[in-house]
This record gives structure tokens, C-alpha cells and sequence, in this order.
């Protein structure tokens, strides 16, 4: 087991998991829900293809649309190693029921694919939900995820998403997480992106008690564009704890992460973030931007980015900021009249719905609107 | 009315207003003129409410509400509004939210405030691309003054302060600005006081009264003929040593 003295769980609830204490997941007795969160991507989706797993099984009754590709096992580019694995993503692929889905050509670009991961159970549990999604040469798509749990369920969630992304594909995904306030959920997110590949990433993380997200991205072929990009809001006690890897190992890549975290309560954000380049990954461009609002005097945020760059030709950049409401901002909208809880509640929406344009699935803007107003009515509580 | 008396202010303990009287009844227009460093834009900001500023002493009263005693958002709510020198971007916020959360404030009907907006929107040529956009973000300075005047016009305060509204100004958008508020001035009976260090907003705007202010105090009081002869002698004869770049007729925009 890792230890929060070693860098990469710096600042992590590792030191406070036990390991012991989960059974291994099975799929019965799932109930399946929803939260206004959630129902507001799915609703602005509806004409989406939906695939519905309980806890990593994909429902019998599913039935794949012509140019869609189901299977259990790892189509053969997936199988390369992604980068950033680690003890957990292989917990995952020893214990995990993985799911493949290969989006190609003969599909429906027009409409959007739903996966939603019902997770549950009675006992303290650990889940470890799987997907491998692989889009095809050329192919256009938009792809959801939702997580969600009940409330009152005791899991430990260890979900990983592989992307691969062939060649001059073009892909919109959305996470959105929003699990019970039991579950405690360590996750990855990769990508790998061949030349010319666009990827365009959203993940809106509202739940769990300590949620952590793994999120790489690699530019394995020229001229490849990652665009990584996530929306939190931390209440209550919540430790919600983001970590990143931009990897360019080819030349002419272009890599834009933006992350924007809110802290309510006691709650604590954390991000650390690398951007690697390479030997040989060329005119390389490669952003890396984190911006924390702190909204109560026991919220807390850290943000440590990191730059490792092996190659002349490159331009890069980091940013972090980690503060409370700008004072300026706060006094311009009062002194149009507008009362003082108001102005930050007007702000906060801001800070949320100024990163949605930069998502082109429906939906995203009224997602982050609810988790806001959500947010924001434990914050007065 | 806006009544100052003997109005003095400052930041920490450096005192930069000191004893300002002034009166502006409903409907007229006065300017305030003053060089760098005469305590124009203490002036506006303390009016308004600004954190940071210290009141010394004195009052301000918008006819029978005692300012000073209110923090800026219910001055706001109580009729003032002032026009930012330096408007701020507030990202993911627009126009209308901001307008519709001020109507939600004081309990007002917020139904045909859209119609109004781009009522305003029209007549002020504000480009209607930046409608839906955040505030101030990425506007340019005619763009950023023009957008705070649709909300003047909208929200339809007692009294206006127009901070340095000619920085950033170009002569099309002055006109603009300085016909819409002559014509709230008419209309509503707005009050108005026009803080500048330029004497060619006055031109457009055609002030009924105009003050000096040097050195935190009202030097001299006098009607648009004092805006002109300023303009000749520059402050000077006040006892301020003008730099060649910042004359009162200067026209450089934006300085």
C-alpha cells in the first residue's frame, strides 16, 4: 500500500483506508439512482444510447446498435500500457468486470452514448467498475459516464476508463460523479490519442467522501489535442483529490487542462498536476491551469503544479491560484444593488458556468448550475 | 437631493477629502473637476461605499437616506449608482443575471427587464454579441463604459456618479454615453455628478454647475464658463504645476 509520505498520495486520505474491511463486490440487489445532478445530464441527453452497468455488469438485456462493439475483454491497442497505472488500476484489472466498447464508423455520431454505473450494496463493499472505450479511425463521438451510489451505501469504488483514440478521431466525454457520502472512491481516467486526435474531457465531481481522480492523457501521435477539463465542488468533510499527467511522447501535440475547484465547509481540494514532455515530442504545446475558490473559513485547497520537460521546442505553462471570492468582483455587483449573499452565490455560479462553454455536450452548463445551487444551500446550513 | 457637508475622508490615517460641501439637486447635472491626486476618485468611492476608505466626518444624505450609515448595496437599493472608472470582469456572470440578481434585491418585477435591456442595448449601441457574455470580460474601454450605462439606464437610480467616464472613451461613444444620461437627467429627474480631469466631456455633456476640487476641497464653484477657462489656464492658478501631458484640454484617450 502506498503512504501519503510519498508524493503522489501527498495530501491523500491513503493512510485512513482499510483495505480489509470491503467484500468484493457482486451485481445483485443494485437499486438503481438518480440525483437532480445526474437526471440533468441524462435528461438533456435523451435521445442519448444508454448502457446501464450495477456495480461494473452490463445489463443482460442490452442490445448494441449497428457500429457499436461490446466485449469483456481488452481489444488489443487498449492493451497498451497507459500511463500513471498504478496499485489500484491493477486491483481494478485483476477484480474488475471490464467492459469494451468500440464506437465505429457505422454508428450514429448524432447521438450521444450513456454510460451509467449504478453502484451499490448492503455490506462495506469494494466495486471495481471497468471501461475501455476505443473510437475507431476517423470516428466522431460524444460519450457520458454518470457514477452514482445511494446515499446510505458503505463502498470503496475503484473505477478506471481507459480511452483510446485512433487516428484523426474526435471525442466529447463527460464524467459525472456523484456518488453517496459513504463511498469513498480512488479513480483513473486515461487517454491515449493518435495522430490527430481531438480529445475534448469533462469531469464534474460532486460526490463521495473521499474521492480522488487520476487523470492522464497521453499525446502518443502527432498533431494529437487533448483538452482536459474538470468542475468540483467540495462540502461537508469532503476530501475530493485530483491528480494529473499531460504526456507528450510525440511531436506537434497540444495538451490545455483547466481545472476549477470550489471548497465549502471543512471540506479540502487538492490538485497536483505534471505536464512530461518527452525527448522528441516537437513543438509541443502544453497548458496547465488549477483555480480554487475558498468559500468558508475551514475549507482548504492545495494546488502544486509541476512542470518535467525533456525538449527545447516546446511551449508550456502553469498556473494555480487558491483563494476566496475576489474583493473587487464582490463590491462591483453590490454596488449595482444586489445584497451581499446574493453577489457570491452569483459569483460561485460564475466560477462554474464560465467552464462549462469549454464542454460541447449538452447538458453541462444546468449540471453545474445544480451542483452550484446544491453546493451552495449546504454552505448556509 | 445629494447633499455632502463637510465631508472628510481618507485611507488609513492619511486624510484625503477634507471637508467637502456640495449639493445636487434632482435632474442637474455637476462636474467635478480636479488634477491627479485632487481626491476625485476618494470622492466617488467613499460616496459609493467602497471598502477600505475611512470616513473622518460629515454626512451624506440621497434625500432623507443618511448614506454613510449603509453599506454599498443599500446605498445602491436607496438610488445611487456609480459609473466605474474601471468597470471588473466578473467571469460567468452577465449582464442580465447581474440585473435580474439587483431586481430580486429590492423586490422589484423582473418581468420585461429582457425587453428593457435590449432597449437599452439598442440605444446605446452596446454590441448585442456581448449580451450573453461575462461582464466586462474581455470588452474593450467604450464597450465597458457603454455596458455600465445600460445598467444605469435600467436599473433607473435617483443619482449617478460618472467616474472618469471619459477614460477609454472615444468620441462616438462620449456622445452616446452623454446623450442617454442628459436624457435620464430630463426623463427621470436623474441627479448627477460628473467627475473628470478633462475638460472635453464637459462639451457633450453640458454641466449646469461646475466645481474644482484641489487638494481634498472645493477650490472654486462656478457654471460651464469655469469648465472653459480651465481649459485656457489649466490648474495652475490653483497652485498645481501641470505636466504638459495631462493639460485639461488634453485628448489623448484612455489617459
Amino acid at each position: 500500500m502506498p503512504t501519503s509520505s510519498i508524493e503522489e498520495w501527498r495530501y491523500s486520505e491513503i493512510d485512513e483506508l482499510d483495505l480489509s474491511k470491503y467484500l468484493i463486490s457482486s451485481s445483485e440487489a443494485v437499486r438503481d439512482c438518480t440525483s437532480a445532478l445526474t437526471t440533468s445530464v441524462l435528461e438533456a441527453n435523451n435521445n442519448a444510447l444508454v448502457i446501464v452497468t450495477r456495480n461494473g455488469v452490463v445489463d443482460p438485456n442490452f442490445d448494441p446498435p449497428e457500429g457499436i462493439n461490446l466485449g469483456e475483454s481488452d481489444p488489443e491497442d487498449i492493451s497498451h500500457d497507459f500511463s500513471g497505472a498504478d496499485l489500484f488500476s491493477y486491483l481494478n484489472a485483476l477484480l474488475g468486470s471490464p467492459l469494451s466498447l468500440s464506437i465505429g464508423a457505422a454508428y450514429d455520431q448524432r447521438r450521444p452514448v450513456v454510460v451509467v454505473r449504478y453502484l451499490d450494496s448492503g455490506d462495506p463493499t469494494a466495486i471495481f467498475p471497468n471501461l475501455c472505450l476505443r473510437l475507431e479511425e476517423g470516428v466522431s463521438a460524444q460519450v457520458i459516464e454518470v457514477l452514482v451510489s445511494p446515499d446510505d451505501s458503505e463502498l470503496l469504488a475503484i473505477p478506471v476508463t481507459k480511452i483510446f483514440q485512433a487516428e484523426g478521431s474526435s471525442l466529447d466525454y463527460l464524467l459525472v460523479q456523484d456518488v453517496g457520502s459513504k463511498c469513498k472512491m480512488i479513480g483513473h481516467q486515461a487517454s491515449r490519442l493518435m495522430d490527430n486526435a481531438r480529445l475534448k474531457s469533462m469531469s464534474i465531481v460532486a460526490g463521495g467522501d473521499y474521492a480522488r481522480l487520476f487523470t492522464t492523457s497521453t499525446i502518443a501521435g502527432a498533431g494529437a489535442e487533448s483538452r482536459l477539463n474538470a468542475a468540483y465542488f467540495g462540502s461537508g468533510q469532503q476530501v475530493l483529490d485530483f491528480r494529473t499527467l499531460q504526456e507528450h511522447s510525440a511531436k506537434n501535440g497540444r495538451s490545455e487542462l483547466y481545472f476549477k475547484g470550489a471548497a465549502a465547509n471543512k471540506s479540502h481540494l487538492v490538485y497536483s498536476g505534471l505536464i512530461k514532455v518527452d525527448k522528441g515530442a516537437t513543438s509541443t504545446d502544453a497548458f496547465q491551469t488549477n483555480k480554487n475558490l475558498v468559500l468558508s473559513e475551514g475549507a482548504r485547497a492545495d494546488s502544486v503544479p509541476n512542470l518535467d520537460i525533456e525538449e527545447n521546442d516546446v511551449r508550456c505553462s502553469h498556473a494555480s491560484s487558491v483563494g476566496p471570492i475576489d474583493e473587487d468582483q464582490q463590491y462591483y455587483l453590490e454596488s449595482r444593488g444586489i445584497k451581499p449573499e446574493l453577489v457570491q452565490r452569483l459569483i460561485v455560479g460564475g466560477f462554474f458556468s464560465e467552464i462549462a462553454e469549454r464542454s460541447a455536450i449538452a447538458g453541462v452548463k444546468e449540471a453545474l448550475k445544480t451542483l452550484a445551487a446544491r453546493k451552495w444551500r449546504e454552505l448556509q446550513q | 437631493m445629494l447633499r455632502i457637508e463637510d465631508l472628510r475622508a481618507g485611507v488609513g490615517s492619511k486624510e484625503i477629502l477634507r471637508g467637502i460641501n456640495l449639493e445636487v439637486r434632482s435632474g442637474e447635472v455637476h462636474a467635478i473637476m480636479g488634477p491627479n491626486g485632487s481626491g476625485k476618485s476618494t470622492l466617488s468611492h467613499v460616496l459609493m461605499g467602497k471598502p477600505g476608505y475611512e470616513v473622518i466626518g460629515g454626512s451624506v444624505f440621497l434625500d432623507d437616506t443618511d448614506l454613510l450609515a449603509l453599506p454599498a448595496w443599500k446605498r445602491a437599493q436607496a438610488g445611487l449608482f456609480l459609473v466605474s472608472q474601471y468597470p471588473i470582469e466578473v467571469p460567468g456572470v452577465s449582464l442580465e443575471e447581474a440585473l435580474q440578481a439587483a431586481f430580486e434585491t429590492s423586490g422589484r418585477n423582473a418581468a420585461g427587464l429582457h425587453e428593457e435591456i435590449l432597449r437599452e442595448v439598442a440605444s446605446l449601441r452596446f454590441p448585442i454579441s456581448l449580451l450573453g457574455r461575462s461582464l466586462n470580460v474581455d470588452f474593450s474601454g467604450g464597450e465597458k463604459k457603454r455596458n455600465e450605462m445600460v445598467q444605469l439606464a435600467v436599473l433607473k437610480p435617483k443619482f449617478g456618479i460618472l467616474d472618469e467616464i471619459d477614460s477609454g472613451l472615444d468620441v462616438d461613444a462620449l456622445r452616446d454615453v452623454s446623450r442617454r444620461v442628459e436624457q435620464a437627467s430630463n426623463d427621470d429627474q436623474l441627479g448627477v455628478l460628473a467627475i473628470t480631469h478633462y475638460s472635453r466631456l464637459l462639451k457633450e455633456l453640458r454641466p449646469d454647475r461646475v466645481h474644482v476640487l484641489v487638494r481634498g476641497e472645493i477650490a472654486a464653484t462656478g457654471g460651464p464658463e469655469l469648465a472653459a477657462q480651465l481649459e485656457r489656464t489649466g490648474y495652475a492658478e490653483y497652485g498645481v504645476a501641470e505636466d504638459d501631458k495631462e493639460s485639461v484640454g488634453a485628448s489623448i484617450f484612455g489617459l
